[in-house]
């Protein structure tokens, strides 16, 4: 059976977000920075903003220099969050073979739908327009026969429209795109197509088995398949569950004060744990990631020898992963946390623990209890305190 | 009275934050009488601090602290034995890897009080080191019980770093520099206690009252320590083996040179090499001569450089290469019976033969005899604002961000939104700069001693693992070691080069009998300023003024490359006219004849102090100090004592002020660095042996200049020269290059060195195996003989050295051809897989032929050499300047006073301050046509110097000056082509 995948792609997609909740600022350059930092940087950008030259990452100085009067919006991960929740529920819709990559894009697998919703071009077509009427959110979406295409197709007419490329149309639509958009053509990459004279995805999928391992390495075949619209892996779905519980503090001004990094991956280890503890689950790994002040990113990554939901224990090991991760001597923009491979728990007492355990389970318990009462605020570690000052 | 014994400065690296000489006047001024220095395992500052404590009127005690593993103790010098035991230990901690501080100071502590508060070190040294003292402080007395039972008497301590509260912060940031990390994150023990201060003697008192005995130690200590590190005699390189003294040595080699020079000796001749070996003789220099000489004979090519040049016994030797008594090159600038200092013979070498040399040096004398000099490296301001920023987590984009913003606003300060961490990060910054960071190696200083060196003084290992000296030359200089410096020079390769060159192609210049100096076509190259790749005289500041002055011989040259002088600008222009035959009259008769010959005008560095004697009365030792002044860094207050004394000398003989004024605004245009007239004359031969052969064989000569990595430009500008000179520039070839570039009459062609991204490993393969197997002759045959990697292919193809191979296919062709037959090759490598290696041979040889190379193959072309072979680069911006209409840079000499537009490539530029302080700047740009000199004034600098950021092509409009006789457009306004 032929496959039919959608790529759904929203452009910029937190200024997108930020659009829908407020219809003034449609049409308006604005971006999305941490509010008040120092040196801070945009997040985002608008669509107007951008063609304005504008972006994602700029010094909001150089920004405001560019623009002045520019309109500068705080980050809300939590809004971001729950719009791209969203859009992923009026998917599920749809289908259940979703992959969530993020950042506004979202594949559907809807192979064999077609008795469910109709025609598949019909099909992406609504899928599109639920989105923009119930989330306000008006993607690009591609429609192919695998998500190499479809995502390709989404390039091809960003930031607006909607392309179909049929079964067996493929090669024609790809002959004459540009290289540079195959998946994994990088800079390097692409100055070395560029030296043999290949410009164009034809030129490329033309090439033979020995020619393209001789021109481009051992991936070389692999790439000029992709040229050719080959590709048939599934979309990597994940449940939300698999993908662990995850929290993340973005700090108003950059630092590299390890006591201040401490606290405040205290504090979303405190969150995270809250999170998992009513899922009813125990992690058994943490990882933790960092962004620094020039965008680059590293992570850690600590195993629990036995799996866990007690908060001193995630958060030892989330200690042990920070500094794993942090091997740079530059500024941390965001920290995060994953509380990953859950498992559900079985949380009746153990009858032979040692006493402690046993009390820093009871005080675990009245400290959850106090939160589900007041808020996940209402009580923090002594140490996570200055960061919330 | 307590004396601090445990000191530390700036010198002990990224760790102190005062300089030696802060502290002596601080110790001073709390009432000390003697103070020590203790930096951590070195003996860097030794000298300012001694300098210092004399300035302050108190006493120097030289130690170090050293640590070595768990170990730590301070090492004082009593005498000149324990200073030799204290070099030979500080040595052997930074070179030995086996070293242990017991073991070291148990082997030999004559001379030295240890002070120690390692327990286990004391119990090791009991009753080995005689005086052994326990280190007690105001914050720890862990060591008493110990040292009590063991019967080793006390001695009172504190760590002294600081001088106020404030110098803590910047301690924090010195540490997180050194362990790359940040001030947030750094540990205490890898701090000084805060209170680290240096406090004063009541403050001891009160401190340390529970400890009388201790107190009373550290004031016999301080007593008993009275080496003081001062001048003790000059150290010469051992004397010549085979029985002759030094002096009758040197008298031989000197006559028998002299006959080869001269041929048979005159009486003026003799008379003058007397002279000088009496002086040599009477002050013991010559061994350090023989040394020079020795080192000297062993090179092919070479300069002498400084006042040294004015001796004839240094000619004789060969040592310099101009004849003093032709160009009247007075020896006593060099060496006289007053003068205290050392002699100093600089001679410079090719400078891809100078490693090899200094190599046999060591060999000759010994690798314990011999040393490198250090230089320190201090943090600048770009260094200090970069890494105190550094410290501070910030990531290297934002760094580089402030500094071009810092950079644009063209002024001091801040801009005001910079924020509070920028502000505190430059804050400290200022504070950094100018502090030491680490040591490095003194481009061409080597000192040869009788002894082992480590027992005059502090060795350590450079990255090449030659022994260096713990000193930088000034450092070395006060310790009365005599330094040789061995300095590399790449036109003394380049004259070889186009020599060797030349003899490939049959073509002899008898090295005796050639004369440049009265070559017609020579004098006129040089008098037309067309001199770039020429040595010292093809900046463009030359260039103009060779063009001015339209003068091309010696003696006149001899002038320009002394007069040059960043300070000197306003006497150039007035020397020009006078030249000219503007009417001058001396500024004072005394100075007539001094300055006779460079027309009133004061050129040489000896001419500062010849005026110092003649118009203010100096005597000859005062005038020399103020000649030296002038060059050190540290000048603006000597500066001043001596500008007094030079206003009051002239003002008693009678000289007007106004004259004054005149005179001294003259000297001090040898701010910063000037050169003697023997020095000049010595660089101007070797300027006048290139200028001939860049005149008679232009392309050998060029192939060597750009073999040799150019000098003032880059590769590309010599190219666009060598085509302005009419060669043609055959592109990098793999049957037809060599490693360097190669010149046969009218052609130059690029060597393989010039392509980027060729691994030498497989460039040395292609040449061997070409030499061994012939021309290449298809890309399988490339392939399978020169074993090239992928990258060598791209390398190699992009840069065209495939053209001739493929019969000129497109280049994109001719890599997928390489590309398959290395695949092909690995593939039939692989074991198994019989020998069928040329089964794909035959369709290779692509057709057709390509017509011109696209804008694509250029642009990889020029990526990979730095410049095109057949085009001028602008050729790569073709579309964006086609319509622009425009002036050639060969027509500007018909433009004089007329506006026009012109396109340029900037080749060089140089910026300066006018006299107000203000910044402008020389550019000189390229066309297709032509290299020509703009100048940006400070007004159009402002708005304009940032546009000008790239290499790449601007549009450039101004007014076409003629500025004394050479041409210079005064630039109205900068673009990009493209831009509007």
């Amino acid at each position: 059976m032929e496959r039919q995948v959608i790529h759904l792609n929203v452009a910029h997609f937190m200024a997108a977000v930020e659009e829908a909740l407020d219809p003034s600022l449609k049409g308006r350059p604005f971006v999305i920075a941490p509010e008040g930092a120092e040196r801070a940087v945009a997040v985002e950008v608008s669509r107007a903003a951008f063609s304005e030259g504008l972006r994602r990452g700029m010094p909001l100085a150089k920004a405001r220099a560019a623009l002045p009067g520019l309109k500068v919006l705080p980050v809300r991960e939590a809004l971001y969050r729950r719009a791209g929740a969203a859009l992923f529920e009026i998917a599920s819709g749809f289908s259940p073979l979703l992959e969530s990559p993020g950042g506004g894009h979202l594949f559907v697998d809807i192979t064999g739908t077609r008795r469910l919703f109709g025609h598949p071009v019909d099909c992406a077509a609504r899928l599109r327009e639920e989105a923009v009427r119930r989330a306000g959110l008006r993607p690009v979406a591609g429609l192919a026969v695998n998500r190499l295409v479809s995502k390709i197709g989404t390039r091809v007419v960003k930031p607006d429209g909607f392309v179909v490329i049929g079964p067996g149309d493929e090669p024609g639509f790809l002959r004459h795109q540009q290289v540079s958009l195959v998946p994994g053509v990088g800079e390097k990459l692409l100055g070395r197509l560029g030296l043999l004279g290949i410009r164009e995805m034809g030129e490329l999928a033309s090439l033979s088995d020995s020619d393209a391992s001789a021109f481009l390495g051992r991936h070389g075949p692999v790439l000029r398949d992709r040229a050719r619209g080959i590709d048939s892996a599934p979309l990597s779905v994940h449940r939300a569950e698999e993908r662990g519980i995850r929290a993340s503090h973005l700090f108003d001004t950059d630092t590299s004060d390890t006591d201040e990094i401490e606290a405040a991956l205290r504090v979303i280890v405190e969150d995270a744990g809250v999170a998992l503890r009513s899922d009813g689950l125990a992690a058994r790994a943490v990882e933790v990631g960092l962004s620094y002040s020039d965008r680059l990113r590293a992570r850690g990554f600590a195993a629990l020898s036995a799996p866990t939901w007690r908060d001193a224990e995630l958060f030892r090991a989330a200690r042990t992963a920070l500094y794993r991760a942090m091997t740079r001597r530059v500024r941390v923009r965001r920290v995060a946390v994953a509380l990953l491979r859950p498992i559900h728990a079985e949380r009746q007492a153990e009858l032979f623990a040692p006493p402690e355990a046993a009390k820093e389970e009871a005080l675990q318990a009245a400290l959850d209890s106090i939160r589900s009462r007041y808020g996940r605020g209402a009580v923090r570690t002594a140490s996570a305190m200055n960061l919330l000052a | 009275m307590f004396i601090h014994l445990h000191t530390r400065s700036c010198f002990s690296l990224l760790y102190g934050v005062r300089r030696p000489d802060e502290l002596a006047e601080a110790a001073a001024s709390l009432g000390y009488r003697a103070l020590a220095l203790t930096d951590i395992n070195n003996l860097y500052g030794m000298h300012d601090f001694a300098e210092a404590c004399g300035r302050h009127g108190i006493r120097p005690i030289i130690g170090v602290e050293l640590v070595s593993g768990n170990c730590r103790a301070l090492l004082l010098a009593r005498d000149r034995r324990g200073f030799s035991r204290l070099t030979r230990i500080t040595s052997a901690r930074k070179r030995d890897p086996s070293f242990g501080l017991a073991a070291a100071l148990a082997e030999g502590s004559d001379g030295l009080t240890v002070i120690s508060d390692t327990p286990k070190l004391l119990g090791r040294l009991k009753g080995r080191v005689e005086e052994l003292y326990a280190m007690v402080t105001p914050a720890s007395r862990r060591v008493e019980r110990e040292a009590r039972r063991l019967g080793i008497p006390l001695a009172a301590c504190a760590e002294a770093c600081f001088l106020s509260d404030e110098d803590w912060r910047l301690h924090r940031v010195l540490r997180a520099i050194a362990g790359r990390t940040t001030v947030s994150s750094l540990k205490d023990e890898e701090l000084a206690p805060r209170r680290a201060l240096l406090f004063g003697p009541d403050e001891a008192a009160r401190l340390f009252a529970g400890l009388p005995d201790a107190l009373e130690n550290t004031e016999r200590i301080a007593a008993s320590c009275a080496y003081d590190g001062g001048f003790q005699g000059f150290v010469f390189p051992p004397p010549p083996v085979g029985g002759l003294a030094p002096s009758e040595a040197l008298r031989r080699a000197a006559i028998e040179g002299a006959e080869r020079r001269y041929g048979e000796l005159s009486e003026s001749v003799m008379e003058r090499l007397e002279y000088e070996l009496s002086i040599i003789e009477a002050k013991g220099f010559s061994s350090y001569f023989l040394a020079v000489a020795g080192i000297v004979s062993r090179s092919s090519l070479t300069c002498g450089r400084g006042s040294a040049a004015a001796s004839m016994v240094a000619y004789s030797l060969g040592i310099t290469n101009v004849d003093p008594l032709r160009h009247g090159l007075y020896f006593e600038r060099f060496l006289n019976p007053e003068r205290r200092d050392p002699p100093d013979i600089d001679v410079d070498f090719a400078w891809d033969e100078r490693d090899a040399l200094i190599e046999s040096v060591f060999r000759e004398y010994g690798p314990d005899r011999v040393a490198r000099v250090s230089t320190m490296v201090h943090f600048q301001g770009r260094s200090a604002l970069r890494e105190a920023a550094r410290a501070h987590g910030i990531p290297d984009d934002e760094i580089g961000a402030v500094e071009r913003r810092l950079m644009a606003q063209n002024a001091p300060g801040l801009p005001a939104d910079i924020g509070a961490t920028w502000e505190e990060i430059a804050r400290l910054a200022r504070r950094i700069r100018g502090l030491p960071r680490h040591t490095s190696v003194h481009v061409g200083g080597i000192v040869i001693a009788p002894d082992p060196i480590d027992e005059l003084a502090p060795l350590e290992t450079a990255n090449d693992g030659s022994p260096l000296l713990g000193w930088d030359k000034d450092g070395v200089e006060r310790a009365g070691l005599v330094k040789i410096d061995l300095l590399g020079n790449r036109s003394l390769a380049v004259v070889r080069d186009t020599l060797a060159n030349l003899d490939d192609n049959d073509i002899r210049i008898d090295p005796l009998s050639w004369d440049p100096l009265n070559d017609e076509e020579t004098r006129s190259l040089l008098a037309r300023g067309e001199s770039m790749g020429v040595f010292y005289v093809e900046s463009p500041a030359m260039r103009q003024l060779q063009k001015k002055t339209a003068r091309g011989d010696f003696e006149h040259l001899i002038i320009h490359s002394s007069i040059i002088r960043p300070a000197a600008n306003r006497f150039i222009a007035e020397y020009v006219s006078r030249l000219k035959g503007k009417p001058h009259k001396p500024l004072h008769p005394r100075l007539d004849r001094i300055l006779a010959e460079t027309y009133g005008i004061m050129c040489y560095q000896e001419d500062v102090s010849k005026v110092a004697v003649a118009l203010a009365g100096f005597s000859d030792a005062d005038a020399d100090g103020l000649r030296r002044v002038l060059s050190k860094k540290d000048r603006e207050q000597r500066l001043n004592a001596y500008r007094e004394r030079f206003y009051e000398g002239a003002l008693r003989l009678g000289v007007e002020r106004e004259a004054i004024d005149e005179i001294w605004s003259m000297i001090r245009s040898f701010d910063g660095y000037s050169f003697c007239k023997a020095h000049s004359a010595s660089y101007a031969m070797v300027s006048f042996q290139s200028a001939y052969l860049k005149a008679h064989h232009p392309a050998e000569f060029m192939a060597a200049v750009l073999s040799n990595g150019g000098g003032y430009y880059t590769s590309g500008s010599y190219i666009s020269e060598a085509r302005r000179m009419g060669l043609s520039v055959l592109g990098p070839d793999v049957n037809a290059s060599a490693l360097r570039y190669l010149g046969r009459g009218r052609e130059l062609r690029v060597g393989l060195m010039a392509i980027s991204g060729l691994s030498s490993a497989a460039l040395d393969r292609i040449l061997e195996a070409r030499a061994r197997g012939g021309p290449f002759v298809s890309p399988g045959d490339f392939v399978e003989r020169a074993s090239p990697g992928e990258g060598d292919l791209l390398a190699l193809c992009g840069a065209g050295a495939f053209d001739g191979l493929f019969g000129g296919a497109r280049r994109s062709l001719q890599l997928r051809a390489m590309l398959r037959a290395l695949a092909e090759h690995g593939a039939a490598s692989m074991p198994g897989e019989g020998p069928a290696l040329f089964a794909n041979e035959a369709p290779w040889r692509i057709s057709p032929r390509r017509g011109p190379l696209s804008g694509e193959e250029l642009q990889v072309e020029f990526e990979r050499l730095g410049f095109l072979c057949e085009h001028h680069p602008l050729e790569l911006w073709g579309e964006a300047l086609a319509g622009l209409s425009r002036s050639m840079g060969r027509e500007l000499p018909g433009l004089i006073g007329r506006r026009v537009r012109v396109v340029g490539w900037p080749v060089a530029r140089k910026g300066v301050l006018t006299s107000r302080g203000e910044a402008m700047e020389f550019v000189s740009f390229e066309d297709e046509t032509a290299i020509y000199e703009t100048v940006l004034f400070p007004e159009e600098y402002r708005s304009l110097s940032r546009v000008l950021d790239g290499v790449r092509p601007y549009v450039i409009e101004g007014i076409v000056e003629d500025d004394q006789g050479a041409l210079s457009l005064t630039v109205k306004s900068i673009r990009c082509p493209g831009d509007s």
